[in-house]
């Protein structure tokens, strides 16, 4: 028996096309059910900081599998405060929110480190709002810009939710995306094109959904420095390494004069002395936080929104002359309005708390994360309305 | 030609069109791969809280 060349080829041909479409399919049931096991919150070895990407879907996935008729999600988004930075997985915040707020309720906390207001979580809220699911979103933000969902490392979600159809209509944002793109310069335009081109070219073969999966559940296969000789392993192997903060009297050491500008600049560089020397609210800064606002949180999640302007450690603060004190308060307060005037529930957390109850500069401790849950917890059942 | 050989003069050929589609089935899957690695960043995302 003699089979010919041609015949040896087109068997070549079928089988590239069938392993192809085999990885469509498996990539199609991925995007459908992968998400993290047991997950509390995405730390350093499930984040984009050790090269894994956790797609949209997954992100979705994780707030839809915990729902149920009856119930509204919390999405807890936001940067590393809210992430739970300084608080071991048994003293996270989100758990001390999640018993606050009892079975009605289901938290999920996509809060990533260094990610805005705007990415990650607000845009599962958006989704769950689209898909008419009773849902919360809790945020936090300096006072300052919230940021926007696109253009930064966690932007690809942003492409991601858009291509696969994820989001609301929402022409005041498609109009900022188009301007902020003709405005790129050539490389970063490009940069960008590509990851809007791979969103969509993924919407449809799912290999970010796949390959995530693999990485995350049998082997990883991108060389990653920070995980060092153990960065082929799946990553479902790796614990959540955040631990509680040492003893009091061992934390704000370093680097005081450093933290301190840090603390200051919060508010002096969003205000400017008037003739008689009084700090006044820069107002141009204060207006393009509110056209972000207009242009990032479609109008149907505003009132489904917390938004906490965090405050540092009074380590900090209690360092404050008299002015810039005022100054401090002046800005967040004018900050806090700003929020409320667009429809944004917004509160200024931290100020009353103690020392103990941050972990370093700006993020919490265990006892100051059981303060917020509290206080969050009686703000998303005010924002929510009368229970089931 | 024993039956044997017949059957060896057979299976040879089968056995290489089948791996030529194991091949490809390989080759398939690894092109789903390369465009997931084509779609990571290239810039490295590095943390610091501010």
């Amino acid at each position: 028996m003699k089979i010919s060349p041609r015949a040896g080829s087109l068997a070549l041909l079928l089988g590239c096309a069938l392993g192809f479409a085999g990885a469509v399919v498996a990539g199609r049931q991925a995007a459908d059910y992968s998400k993290p096991s047991h997950f509390v919150r995405f730390h350093v070895s499930i984040s984009p900081e050790t090269d894994f990407l956790p797609t949209f879907p997954m992100l979705e996935n994780l707030a839809l599998a915990r729902w149920q008729p009856g119930r509204t999600v919390v999405i807890v988004g936001g940067n590393s405060i809210l992430n739970g930075v300084g608080q071991s997985d048994a003293h996270l915040w989100t758990r001390r929110l999640q018993e606050e707020l009892g079975a009605h309720y289901v938290v999920v906390n996509l809060a990533f480190r260094g990610a805005y207001s705007s990415e990650g979580g607000a845009l599962v809220a958006e989704s769950l709002l689209r898909r008419g699911v009773p849902v919360i979103y809790v945020a936090d933000n300096g006072p300052g810009n919230c940021g926007r969902a696109y253009g930064k490392i966690y932007g690809y979600l942003y492409w991601q939710a858009l291509a696969q159809g994820r989001l609301l209509p929402f022409p005041g944002r498609d109009a900022h995306v188009a301007k902020w793109r003709r405005a790129l310069r050539p490389p970063e335009r490009m940069q960008q094109e590509e990851q809007a081109r791979a969103a969509r070219l993924d919407a449809r073969l799912h290999f970010q959904s796949l390959w995530e999966h693999i990485g995350y559940r049998h082997v990883f296969t991108v060389w990653t420095s920070i995980l060092r000789t153990k960065w082929w392993r799946a990553r479902d192997q790796f614990p959540d390494p955040e631990t509680d903060p040492p003893p009091v009297a061992e934390r704000f050491r370093n680097s005081f004069e450093e933290e301190m500008n840090i603390v200051r600049g919060a508010s002096e560089t969003k205000s400017e002395p008037d003739a008689q020397g009084v700090w006044r609210t820069y107002i141009p800064t204060l207006l393009s936080l509110g056209d972000e606002i207009e242009t990032t949180f479609p109008a149907a999640l505003r009132p489904r929104m917390l938004m906490l302007l965090t405050q540092s450690c009074p380590a900090y603060r209690d360092h404050f002359t008299p002015t810039e004190r005022a100054r401090d308060e002046l800005v967040y307060t004018d900050y806090r309005n700003k929020w409320r005037e667009k429809g944004v529930a917004c509160e200024i957390t931290g100020s009353d708390f103690a020392r103990e109850d941050f972990a370093d500069r700006c993020h919490l401790g265990p006892t100051g994360g059981a303060k917020l849950a509290r206080f969050v917890a009686g703000e998303v059942r005010r924002l929510a309305g009368p229970a089931p | 030609m024993n039956s044997s050989t017949r059957f060896r003069s057979r299976l040879v050929p089968l056995a290489r069109l089948a791996l030529r589609f194991l091949a490809g089935l390989a080759l398939g899957v690894l092109c789903h791969y390369l465009l997931y690695r084509m779609s990571l960043p290239v810039e490295p995302f590095i943390y610091a809280a501010f």
